[in-house]
């Protein structure tokens, strides 16, 4: 008997009592109430003082951005209607009039104005003050009216102006001024919900805003749970707990949709590669040993099996949606023979040892995919020790410079210049390899706002990266989620759940 | 009492001996793990993963299927016994050596230094293990070495607490006294005429507390503070086995039962010996 | 009498000082979690900048002394994570925590003394035998494997439960039995054994001979001294068993303070951290104190052994 047939004997003799799993789950009458079950719970409900998706999910239900990421991945008006680059260095923002903050006070340039002055203030401590440090003053010549100023040409300022970059999320400068730290614990924002009540580690609960600028939602009530256990998060789903769960194996999506729910999956921004460690003396300096790497790893074996066939295999360091990805580049296909022939070239007939440095299970199946690619290097005779270190020791290793051979990446953005230039330009403090011709078009690339002089500078720049192979490009691993079936909702790339167009049917 | 009395003595219980009859086989597994693994627990097919118990891909059965890199669940769990086991028995040795000294000389030194090593025991137990553990994990590094010496520096207590009390006792007995008086030093006194009589209690706490050294192994794992090399712990496999209890449950379940029955087989031997060498330790928690 | 409190108090508030000043070096040694509290792509300049803003790079020293000033006027400073008070952060869990290892205790309670005393007075009985199987399994099951095979078999092979969460009587089911089992392990085992070595002793078989009935004999005499140890024990278990509640709560998701502590341990919460370690301490101490001084109030003699 296999499990299946085990469960349903199970449930066959628990059906006197109870019904069969997933029956009854989402036999329920029109909801207006959506649970959202999240790893971990809000940290903080002031947008600019954490570096937390978890948190980041809640205060985009208050909070509105002034541009938003629209399901295509351009960037779309949200809090400001129209943009546009007066002069390389500025940045000006026409804002959507009559938008009021649940307090009911107008949202105008001064709270736009005041919102980014805050988080740049170094005594506020914000986090994610690298996201948005580029700017170095706000003007508002009107109430209407922002402007931006860089102090070089900024090509990736939308990205510091929309959800993902926390401290961008508008917040009213009045109530801040008058209450102090209340907007960590009673939010007040522009947008679709409004905050209603925070149970730590138990429960946030947030109400539909009727007056929302982008109409009001259809769904009333919006409840987020912390649920940290991949199991336990499936079981509330499972027994109708909760409606939104994320994480979720791919090996269970057929359970799950045979038990009534729907699966929702999409390919994430974050990057699974390895890249080298170039600068210390090892067999990683000489760039056939790298390609031989780059040569010994089935990603698509490992894409298949161990994502299932979701996400993205990508044949450079870079999202396929994002700015400047190019296929035509091509990537380095399977084949064990020539890598073992590059290494023999190498001088390393018999391989060698090299250590794998990274953090685990912070991303899906990070741990099996660099277990699996591990399997494939011991086949071309490269043995890999494997250290995975605590997350806290992790951070201070790559403080001070100290990660070593392979290293496991995790990275995310979709603009080359957010993802090559901290990770590769000489002497950045994640970049582990030099290269002069490179640095030279990195630093081209963030030099210009012209989006075709760009993308011509990061073509010449991907020949570079994969004739001379710094790292091994994998995945983009999916973002699963499993949904109440009744749930009308789309999962974006960023891992940023928005639910101004959820609804249930 | 020859050690062969003793070990019929021991086997009367039908029960113990079952117990030692398990901790034999767990042992003789993971000491010839090497020739008794059907394959190499390191070879992966990640096309063939998580696949069920008696699944023969053409080179041999694998008795309790693949895991999630379609490595053998079978010949894991046996060279894991031994990473587990030396765990076990390892960080035993650290704590109880850590545990005895300490007890030795708060039982025999009544004053300032027994007092203060007392107030260490104390503020040892309300320290929670889990701050210890991650402290000592990030200044070491992950290691197995460092695991060990978190388990043995976070669990001496038991032993300094009973050591402590019999020595109390003991230090005014006469073969004591005799001694002092013949000039022996504190060492001497305490290594040779102390220690001999606190070892059967030593034995029967060290026996029960391997048990619960691999316990906290696995809890330890479950949180990722494990070990990070790449033999796997029985801890280690339930960890990263837990996403697929529900499709493929033998990936988490066969650990767990390992440590459940080896975990089992200990505490009965343990059980047993209390009864023998030590009854009074029945009322105290190891 | 009154000196040897004083004494005993003294050594109490001795402990916890000891404790404080071992957790404060303890979460530091390891470095500081600015690196980590930081998105990856920030350079070693901003993390500097962070960490002197944050006061890290003072001299442990200084940074302890105005720890333990603050401390001992209840202020254990502001969460570096959740930016709120942290002994609030934890006040604000406990009574969760109080709820779950509450309703934990009292099941092993409930299965634990009977079958200690069944087994205890009709030794070998099938009873007996039950109690022995529930003490030796109780304690050999990784905690969180339980707990994951409850959810498994209870909330999704068999939906009757629900996994995850605080609310009614129902959520505490689950993690209420995933923490009960070490403990009603410890509690038959131990409270059998103190019963059987009571229900030999010298003044049980003088009650049996002056023809007091065996009910009155285990449950007026027996019971009562036999109840000493195990409670000692228990006493001596709270630390173990707050670290049992941390991979329940986790699992089950509970809001009690263990998820906190070890949400806090590994990112490196210093502030959090000590403000749990110092409460726990303070209630470890307090218990094994009250046990102290109900013991020597018991038995005179003791008052000399500290």
């Amino acid at each position: 008997m296999d499990r299946r047939e085990f469960v349903q004997t199970l449930a066959v003799l628990g059906s006197g009592l109870t019904v069969a799993p997933g029956q009854m789950a989402f036999a329920q009458a029109a909801k207006d109430t959506i649970v959202i079950a999240q790893s971990g719970d809000a940290l903080t409900m002031d947008p600019a003082k954490h570096s937390h998706y978890p948190t980041a999910n809640v205060a985009f239900a208050i909070f509105d951005p002034l541009i938003t990421r629209g399901a295509d991945g351009t960037f779309k008006p949200a809090l400001a209607l129209s943009w546009s680059n007066p002069d390389p260095l500025t940045w000006e923002f026409k804002l959507r009039p009559g938008v009021k903050f649940h307090d009911g006070t107008p949202m105008t340039s001064e709270d736009v104005k005041f919102t980014f002055e805050r988080a740049l203030d170094p005594n506020f401590k914000a986090p994610y003050f690298s996201r948005i440090s580029a700017i170095k003053k706000v003007e508002a010549p009107d109430a209407l009216t922002v402007r931006f100023k860089t102090e070089a040409p900024f090509p990736t300022m939308l990205f510091s102006l929309y959800e993902a970059a926390f401290p961008a999320l508008i917040v009213p400068s009045a109530y801040v001024k008058a209450n102090g730290d209340a907007l960590a614990s009673k939010p007040v924002g522009t947008g679709p919900y409004k905050f209603v009540e925070w149970r730590k580690d138990d429960r946030i609960v947030l109400e539909a805003n009727p007056d929302y600028w982008g109409g009001a939602p259809k769904i009333k009530t919006v409840i987020w749970r912390p649920i940290r256990e991949v199991r336990t998060r499936i079981a509330e789903l499972r027994s109708g707990g909760v409606d939104v769960i994320g994480d979720v194996p791919p090996e269970d999506i057929q359970g799950l949709e045979r038990g009534g729910a729907r699966v929702a999956a999409v390919a994430s921004d974050i990057l699974y590669f390895f890249h080298f460690d170039t600068l210390k003396d090892s067999p990683l300096k000489d760039k056939r040993v790298r390609q031989a790497i780059n040569y010994a790893i089935d990603v698509d074996a490992i894409h298949k099996a161990i994502m299932g066939g979701l996400g993205n295999k990508i044949s450079m360091v870079l999202p396929k949606e994002a700015f400047g990805y190019d296929e035509s580049v091509g990537g380095y296909p399977f084949d064990p023979a020539k890598a073992k022939q590059l290494l023999t070239e190498a001088g390393y007939p018999n391989g060698f040892t090299i250590p794998l440095v990274s953090r685990q299970g912070r991303y899906l199946k990070d741990k099996e995919v660099m277990e699996a690619s591990i399997g494939y290097l011991a086949r071309v005779g490269i043995k890999v020790e494997a250290k995975y270190l605590e997350p806290g020791v992790w951070a201070q290793v790559s403080e001070k410079k100290g990660r070593e051979g392979l290293i496991f990446g995790g990275w995310s953005g979709l603009d080359p210049d957010l993802v090559w230039y901290p990770l590769l330009y000489t002497g950045e403090y994640q970049s582990y390899y030099s290269n002069k011709e490179l640095d030279v078009l990195l630093a081209k690339g963030r030099s210009t706002i012209d989006p075709k002089e760009r993308l011509a500078i990061y073509k010449q720049a991907a020949q570079i990266m994969k004739e001379d192979a710094p790292n091994v490009p994998m995945l983009q691993p999916p973002l699963v989620y499993a949904l109440n079936a009744k749930l009308d909702w789309t999962p974006r790339i960023d891992s940023i759940i928005d639910l101004r167009a959820a609804s249930f049917k | 009492m020859s050690a062969l009395a003793f070990l019929r003595r021991f086997c009367r219980s039908w029960i113990a001996a079952t117990g030692l009859a398990v901790v034999v086989l767990v042992v003789f597994v993971a000491v010839f793990a090497p020739y008794l693994m059907p394959f190499n627990p390191d070879a992966q097919d990640i096309i063939l993963r998580l696949r069920p118990p008696g699944s023969n891909f053409g080179e041999g059965v694998h008795l309790l299927g693949t895991d999630a890199l379609g490595r053998d669940v079978l010949s894991r769990l046996m060279i894991s016994a031994r990473v587990s086991l030396l765990i076990g028995f390892a960080s035993v040795v650290v704590s109880g050596a850590i545990g005895v000294t300490l007890g030795l000389v708060m039982g025999y030194d009544d004053r300032w230094l027994g007092r203060g090593l007392m107030a260490l025991t104390d503020i040892q137990l309300a320290v929670p293990f889990l701050v210890l553990a991650l402290a000592v994990v990030a200044v070491l590094g992950p290691s197995l070495i460092n695991l060990i010496m978190v388990l043995g520096v976070t669990n001496w207590v038991q032993y300094a607490r009973v050591v402590r009390a019999e020595s109390l006792v003991l230090k005014n007995r006469e073969f004591v006294h005799a001694a002092r008086a013949l000039g022996a030093s504190t060492i001497r006194i305490l290594w040779r005429h102390l220690l001999p009589n606190v070892m059967s209690s030593v034995i029967v706490i060290s026996s029960l507390q391997v048990a619960k050294m691999i316990l906290l192994e696995s809890s330890l794992s479950f949180l990722g503070l494990g070990v990070p090399a790449s033999i796997p712990t029985w801890g280690v496999m339930i960890a990263d086995g837990r996403n697929y209890v529900a499709n493929a449950w033998w990936v988490a379940a066969t650990p767990g039962i390992a440590i459940f029955l080896t975990v089992i087989g200990i505490n009965l031997v343990g059980d047993r010996l209390r009864d023998l060498l030590d009854p009074k330790l029945r009322q105290v928690e190891t | 009498m009154a000196a040897f409190i004083a004494g005993r108090v003294l050594y109490a508030l001795g402990v916890v000082f000891g404790v404080s000043v071992a957790v404060f070096f303890l979460v530091r040694i390891g470095g500081d979690p600015s690196a980590l509290f930081l998105p990856p792509e920030t350079s070693v300049a901003e993390i500097a900048r962070f960490r002197t803003l944050m006061g890290f790079d003072r001299p442990l020293l200084v940074q302890y002394w105005d720890f333990i000033t603050d401390a001992l006027q209840g202020d254990f400073g502001r969460s570096l994570r959740y930016q709120q008070p942290a002994m609030q952060l934890v006040l604000e869990r406990v009574p969760a925590t109080l709820e779950l290892s509450g309703a934990a205790l009292l099941l092993s309670l409930v299965i634990a003394v009977p079958l200690a005393i069944l087994g205890a007075v009709h030794r070998g009985s099938i009873f007996d035998r039950l109690g022995l199987l529930v003490s030796l399994f109780g304690q050999s099951f990784p905690a969180f494997w339980l707990a994951i095979m409850l959810i498994l078999l209870f909330s999704e092979v068999w939906p009757v439960l629900p996994p995850s969460g605080r609310g009614g009587l129902r959520n505490l089911v689950l993690p209420a039995t995933a923490l009960a089992a070490y403990s009603t392990a410890i509690i038959t085992r131990l409270l059998r054994s103190s019963l059987i070595e009571v229900l030999s002793s010298d003044y049980v078989r003088t009650a049996r001979g002056k023809g007091l009935s065996e009910t009155a004999i285990v449950y007026g005499h027996a019971l009562r001294n036999a109840a000493i140890p195990t409670l000692t024990v228990i006493g001596l278990q709270v630390g173990a068993l707050l670290g049992g509640a941390v991979i329940t709560e986790e699992i089950f998701a509970y809001p009690g303070i263990g998820r906190l502590a070890i949400q806090s341990i590994t990112n490196r919460d210093f502030t959090v951290v000590q403000a749990f370690v110092v409460l726990t301490a303070v209630l470890i101490v307090s218990i094994n104190l009250t046990l102290d001084l109900v013991y020597a109030a018991l038995d005179p003699r003791l008052r000399r052994r500290h």
